[in-house]
């Protein structure tokens, strides 16, 4: 099984070194082969909207950088795990320039969910989704947001499981962080055919 | 407050050819009716230096509203947005520490769209806009959310005939609220989420129909549905 960190760590923002410590060692200990991007080192360009990805060069995109080898990463992963500051409720930066260049990873086509268009998939098998937000100080509302957004994902990347977290800085819980990775890691290793 | 003078600030990389260009631009086509003064910057390209960053964050400074038009990108904000509203967040904090008294009453406002037909898939990108304007101490106007930008990509209105009258009388009603500093009402908020085509299998039908040409004539027709990354064993 393997899974895989992208650490959205902003460039002049707090270290999420220690979050990310914490969670590959759990990732470990539950028999994961662990690979880490610290995303702020990697030169991805910001996604053109091209759709080449799509009806050109299907399944890749067509700038030539770091973003295609994290989307080979990703989708070669069992379970995925987003560690980011939370940026007024949603993902910072240097996470979302990543995400930004995975549409390559789904089809083209429609298809409804819940009575809702969405993609249809372009592999067999996509990972599961952990989230891990950090905020400054506890805040019930864009705690809110950041979990709304991570289901909304959830359907778009078809992850079999998802689960989010949000953690303050300021109160932090690492036994807390260890549990949550670790109940995740058994679900995201069970067999599923989603 | 009265708004003299508006930016716009277009979210999307496509530049002029994009959906958010069109909605944005008849927006403040409707504000210049009113004198207000305006200007349009594409994100992509005023925040790629810092020279250019500090450009950026003046002219919004100078404006009394800022109104974005953006698209959907993965659920959210594009990265270029999150990036440039951090800038702008940033330097509104610092501002009402530094000198409360310099920082100015702004306003802002939002217009999202997205591929997907339904406006609704827009509402978590929405409440993350809210969240901006309230952590940059900037008055929310509020936010338009149009489902399937695709047919609105580049053009004008003018081009699109009978399919967007709802949005653009949304729009013309969101301008008359924007003027008076308002909060978007209800028949805006209304009439531009109305789908463009309401039958769901005819959007999947068309939309469908249109990538398989695209990727015909791109002669990449067979390898539509190609696992490029399928079982890579990836070593650093
Ligand atoms: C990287 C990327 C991600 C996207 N994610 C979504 C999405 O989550 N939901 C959706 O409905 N459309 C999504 N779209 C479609 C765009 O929102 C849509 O094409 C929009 O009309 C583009 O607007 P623009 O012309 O202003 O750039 C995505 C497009 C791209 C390129």
């Amino acid at each position: 099984m393997r899974a895989l960190i992208l650490n959205g760590e902003e460039l002049d923002g707090i270290t999420l070194e220690q979050f990310s410590k914490t969670i590959s060692k759990e990732l470990q200990a539950n028999d994961f082969e662990v690979e880490e991007i610290l995303l702020k080192e990697k030169e991805i360009a910001d996604c053109l909207g091209c759709f080449d990805c799509w009806v050109k060069t299907p399944g890749i995109c067509i700038i030539d950088d770091y973003g295609r080898e994290a989307a080979a990463r990703l989708i070669n992963s069992d379970l995925l795990v987003f560690l980011t500051p939370v940026v007024f409720g949603s993902y910072s930066y240097q996470l979302k320039k990543a995400l930004d260049r995975m549409i390559p990873l789904i089809s083209p086509y429609f298809k409804k969910v819940k009575g809702e268009i969405h993609h249809k998939k372009r592999y067999p098998k996509y990972p599961s989704l952990l989230a891990i937000g950090i905020i400054e100080e506890t805040n019930e509302q864009t705690s809110r947001i950041f979990k709304n957004l991570v289901e909304r994902n959830s359907i778009n990347f078809h992850s079999p499981h998802f689960q989010t977290e949000v953690f303050a800085e300021t109160d932090l819980d690492y036994q807390e962080l260890k549990d949550t990775v670790n109940q995740f890691s058994k679900k995201a290793g069970e067999k599923n055919d989603n | 407050m009265t708004i003299k003078r508006a930016v716009l600030l277009i979210g999307s990389p496509k530049g002029n050819n994009s959906s958010s260009a069109s909605l944005g631009s008849y927006l403040l086509s409707k504000l210049e009716k009113y004198d207000i003064e305006t200007e349009a910057l594409h994100l992509h390209s005023e925040i790629r230096t810092d020279a250019k960053q500090t450009l950026f964050l003046e002219k919004v400074e100078e404006a009394d509203l800022i109104i974005l038009a953006a698209p959907l990108y993965v659920d959210t904000l594009p990265a270029k947005v999150i990036k440039a509203l951090s800038l702008i967040a940033d330097q509104r904090k610092k501002l009402y520490v530094d000198d409360i008294k310099s920082a100015k009453n702004q306003s802002f406002a939002v217009i999202v769209n997205c591929g997907f037909p339904e406006a609704e898939q827009n509402k978590t990108a929405l409440k993350v806009y809210q969240e901006f304007a309230r952590e940059a101490k900037l008055k929310y106007l509020g936010g338009i959310a149009v489902g399937m930008g695709g047919a609105v990509s580049g053009k004008a209105f003018s081009e699109m005939g009978g399919m967007a009258k709802d949005l653009i009388e949304g729009l013309d009603q969101a301008a008359d609220d924007i003027v008076r500093n308002h909060y978007l009402s209800n028949t805006v908020i209304e009439k531009t989420s109305k789908p463009l085509i309401s039958q769901k299998w005819l959007y999947t039908l068309v939309g469908n129909l249109n990538w398989r040409f695209q990727a015909f004539k791109n002669g990449v027709y067979r390898k539509i549905n190609d696992q490029p990354y399928k079982g890579e064993r990836l070593n650093d």
